[in-house]
């Protein structure tokens, strides 16, 4: 059975629940978001990002469902879900937390 | 999610990032990476490991099962068969022992009376009901009824029906509440009362069509007009058992049967135990009023005489009893039989697969998880037992409800217990599981004997208990009652309403025109026929001319009476040994059978011209013939008996007619019919042959010979299933050790004789087993056998017989095929 993570796996998770917190998107734009804001700093693997998306899914924190786009196809559209947020709110806080550590760790040497 | 929705989701993402970098659609897969991993990994996310393990497993399980396809289905038949069988007889004994009876508070309700040597059950004279209603302090209510029959004499649809009296409070003492309508008050149970009637449920929906209006209608029976006053429940029995068809006011005379001086009734009594009074107390409270009772009794018969207070529940399964318990008994043997049947095969099974295990272990698999799909094996094979076990039981019931005798008491209505399915089913499984989980743990080389031992031993007791009841119920059904059975028909023709000179004259007429009829040989009336008895007179009562009375020997214990018409010994051929048979028109003469005859006249049964007075108000008769001795008690030769002409006096409103054919009996009913009919229109008629009635004797222990024959051939053949694959087994773990003696000369006859005679020492052992069970036992179905010793020699003999044939039987083809092997292959194994 697989484990129910009390912490986001890694920042892949971070980034699609960010990403999807400010408007529903498709597996496609979610890479493109962040390739894009992050000014290309942070590529997306395209392979991986799917089963993260799926395992969101399953633990009930953004929701797919299939649209029909602007250009009439067919693409699976994901929106947060509160529980989603909540755990967004938990995964940036304790990522600034992480982030801070490791800042004051570097500053000090 | 599906398969096709993940590909398409890829499939999307790959055009829109083909499209937005302007690449090709093969440049984009590239980048994407393994697509195919992906969606699987993907697939993963939304299957949990458990039920995708589990599907696994089952789909492990079913290929194994299929794969040997013997041991599956030995294990799901071993099962079926266990839980079927007990399944169905459990449902049967729990209604006969432990279901509730459809009275409020039932077990305040008991069965009270006098015993005495002079009747079966339990009665209370009518007297001693009224003294006993006003004196008992123990009981809520005491109340009485009396069982009889009666005729409705309604010009439309006469019919001769079940009727029984009930006192005014009897409903209310059970906690019947009437379906329709009232019971019957105070009033209506007076002798001088108005007449008044309850129908039963049954009755209102097939003479009445359940019409509501049915209250206050009237219903002539026996000649007396009554108004209908309610309609009993659906649901009401009475506690001996009787159906019942008329509920009628008791309606005793009280004043006459205070007196008792004249007739007087005998009644069936019952009372509610006030709350929190024992039957013990109740036993000591009545006591006095018993006492009080026993001064009216015959002073020679006082000490005969005692009181009886049972438990309503207890006293109903009394009957039933021994049979319900030999049937738990058979059931419970099969049950774990087919228990150790299950472990034993998985057992064998899980040995020959261990180095399977062992390798499948060694290169990774987890010991849970191994365990898990062995367990899943397990209990998939125990519940397609379990359910084909379920149908078994529901058709084996069906069956034994068709086969059993009709007077086994709410076997009719004997439907699945669920509660009894559920145990035998958790059983089953529970032997399942705990084979599923030995498969770590090698069995102890004792385990595999033990339990084909413990099977043996049970099937053998079985066996035994079978035979010793086929054979008794051979003795019952070979017992000579008297009588020439076959080509007799028989008809009871009641005719309580007409005046003496009318019946006297319808008998005479309805003689000679039976006589006169083609294919009659003889005929007869009389007021009872054997195997069966009616009326009773105490045997010291009879008098014999110029030998003293002697009122210290006490009763005597009792002599049968029977009333017969001219023709009667012919019609049956009973012997007449001295004299001749009555002659029309001799009202003072007596015929006696041999055995009362002996006893009355010190041995000798040259007795003709004796005068003889059977009973204190009777008149002397002559003796004019001695016959042989017939049976009046059914299955037991029953009390000595002498014969009375049939006369105006002696009539009491019904007789049986017997008619001796030429040719089948069946065939001459319709003219038989008719010539009645011609004399009455009117009157219920109901056909049955002697056979037929002779068949009813023995029907309950035929019934259960059968299912217990039944069991002991399911427990032999699950126990020989055993025995085979106890074998095999053992066969296959000792290939090496056989192998090397063939290798080294050992002739093919020699491994079989060393195969033959390990199974045979299980058989010795399970014998000795059997004996043991057999001794718990035995005492214990002593009341079910009739004639039959416990103890037969040539019975012992032929089941040991049986047992070693099976056993060698299930052990040879095993023990063949190893003879038959080439040791070679075995001795380069490793």
């Amino acid at each position: 059975m697989a484990r129910k993570p009390d912490h986001l796996q890694g920042s892949l998770d971070l980034l699609i629940l960010k990403t999807l917190e400010k408007q529903p998107n498709h597996g496609f734009g979610i890479t493109l978001h962040i390739e894009t804001v992050s000014e290309g700093l942070l590529s997306v693997e395209e392979g991986s990002l799917y089963p993260a998306l799926h395992r969101l899914e399953r633990d009930s924190l953004i929701s797919g469902e299939w649209t029909v786009t602007g250009n009439q196809r067919r693409a699976r559209i994901y929106r947060i879900t509160p529980a989603g947020r909540k755990r967004l709110a938990e995964a940036e806080e304790s990522w600034k937390n992480v982030h801070k550590g490791v800042a004051r760790i570097l500053r000090y040497t | 999610m599906n398969d096709d929705e993940l590909r398409e989701e890829i499939e999307s993402h790959l055009r829109m990032r083909a499209e937005h970098n302007s690449i090709s659609p093969a440049e984009a897969r590239k980048r994407f990476g393994n697509s195919t991993q992906i969606q699987e990994e993907m697939r993963s996310m939304h299957i949990s490991v458990f039920a995708d393990q589990l599907r696994q497993d089952l789909g492990y399980a079913l290929r194994r099962m299929a794969r040997q396809p013997g041991f599956t289905f030995a294990v799901i038949a071993t099962i079926a068969l266990g839980v079927g069988a007990a399944s169905a007889v459990f449902s049967v004994v729990d209604r006969i022992l432990f279901r509730s009876l459809p009275f409020a508070s039932e077990e305040q309700l008991v069965w009270l009376g006098m015993t005495a040597p002079l009747a079966s059950d339990e009665f209370l004279l009518g007297g001693d009901y009224f003294d006993w209603r006003e004196q008992q302090t123990a009981f809520t209510h005491l109340t009485a009824s009396a069982g009889g029959s009666c005729d409705i004499t309604e010009t439309q649809r006469p019919e001769h029906v079940r009727c029984l009296r009930i006192a005014h409070d009897y409903l209310a003492a059970f906690g019947i509440q009437p379906h329709r309508g009232r019971s019957f008050t105070k009033d209506e149970d007076r002798h001088d009362g108005q007449k008044s009637v309850m129908i039963s449920h049954a009755l209102w929906r097939t003479r009445y069509n359940a019409a509501e209006d049915v209250l206050n209608k009237t219903l002539e029976i026996n000649g007396v007009q009554s108004r209908i006053v309610g309609v009993l429940p659906p649901d009401f029995e009475v506690p001996n058992l009787q159906q019942v068809d008329l509920a009628v006011p008791l309606a005793l005379n009280e004043t006459q049967q205070r007196s008792r001086k004249s007739f007087m009734m005998f009644v069936n009594g019952w009372a509610r135990l006030k709350p929190g009074v024992s039957i013990d107390q109740a036993r000591t409270l009545m006591q006095p009023v018993f006492e009080n009772s026993l001064q009216y009794v015959p002073k020679a018969f006082v000490k005969e005489v005692k009181l009886n207070i049972t438990s309503l529940r207890e006293r109903q399964a009394r009957d039933s009893r021994a049979t319900s318990l030999a049937l738990l008994g058979a059931v419970l043997c099969v049950l774990i039989i087919a228990c150790a049947n299950v472990m034993n095969l998985f057992l064998a099974r899980a040995t020959a697969s261990a180095r399977e295990f062992w390798i499948r272990e060694a290169i990774g698999a987890s010991r849970f998880r191994l365990t898990r799909q062995n367990l899943t094996e397990s209990m998939l094979l125990c519940f397609t037992g379990g359910i084909s076990g379920l149908v078994l039981a529901y058709w084996f019931l069906q069956t034994a409800i068709v086969i059993a005798p009709s007077d086994i008491p709410r076997m009719a209505d004997a439907s699945l217990d669920l509660r009894v399915v559920c145990f035998a089913l958790v059983l089953t499984i529970a032997a399942g599981f705990i084979s599923g989980l030995r498969i770590e743990v090698p069995a102890r080389s004792w385990t595999r004997p033990a339990l084909v031992t413990l099977q043996i031993a049970l099937a053998g007791a079985l066996l035994y208990a079978t035979a010793l009841l086929g054979e008794s119920l051979w003795k019952m059904q070979s017992v000579p009652l008297g009588v020439t059975t076959d080509r007799l028909l028989t008809t009871r023709i009641e005719l309580p309403s007409r005046k003496p000179d009318v019946r006297a004259a319808f008998w005479t007429q309805l003689q000679q025109r039976i006589a006169a009829l083609p294919g009659v040989e003889a005929q007869t009336l009389s007021d009872s026929l054997p195997p069966n008895g009616s009326g009773g007179m105490i045997f010291s009562r009879i008098s014999v001319d110029g030998k003293p009375e002697d009122l210290s020997a006490g009763t005597g214990g009792m002599a049968c009476v029977r009333t017969i018409a001219p023709g009667f010994f012919e019609a049956l051929r009973v012997p007449v040994l001295k004299g001749r048979s009555f002659e029309p028109m001799e009202p003072e003469s007596i015929i006696l059978s041999e055995r009362i005859a002996r006893r009355l006249f010190n041995g000798s049964i040259d007795v003709l011209g004796h005068k003889i007075r059977p009973g204190t108000g009777e008149t002397w008769r002559t003796v004019v013939g001695v016959v042989g001795n017939v049976h009046n008690k059914g299955i037991e030769s029953g009390d000595p008996e002498y014969y009375l002409p049939l006369s105006r006096e002696r009539d009491a409103g019904g007789l049986i007619l017997t008619v001796r054919t030429s040719g089948e009996p069946e065939r001459i009913i319709d003219l038989i019919r008719t010539e009645i009919h011609a004399l009455d229109p009117h009157l219920p008629l109901k056909f049955e042959t002697m056979q037929q009635i002779t068949g009813k004797l023995t029907a309950r222990p035929r019934f259960s010979a059968a299912i217990l024959a039944f069991f002991s051939l399911a427990g032999l053949f699950i126990g020989a299933t055993g025995v085979y694959a106890v074998v095999s087994f053992l066969i296959s773990q000792r290939s090496k050790e056989i192998a090397v003696r063939m290798a080294v000369g050992a002739s093919a006859s020699q491994i079989r004789r060393m195969i033959l005679s390990t199974s045979l020492q299980w058989a010795a052992a399970g014998m000795l087993g059997s004996a043991a069970v057999l001794s718990v036992v035995l005492p214990l179905i002593r009341n079910l056998l009739y004639r039959t010793a416990p103890t037969r020699p040539w019975l012992i003999v032929t089941v040991l017989v049986a047992i070693g044939v099976v056993v060698i039987a299930a052990s040879l083809p095993p023990a063949r095929r190893a003879a038959r092997s080439d040791p070679m292959p075995v001795l380069r194994q490793d």
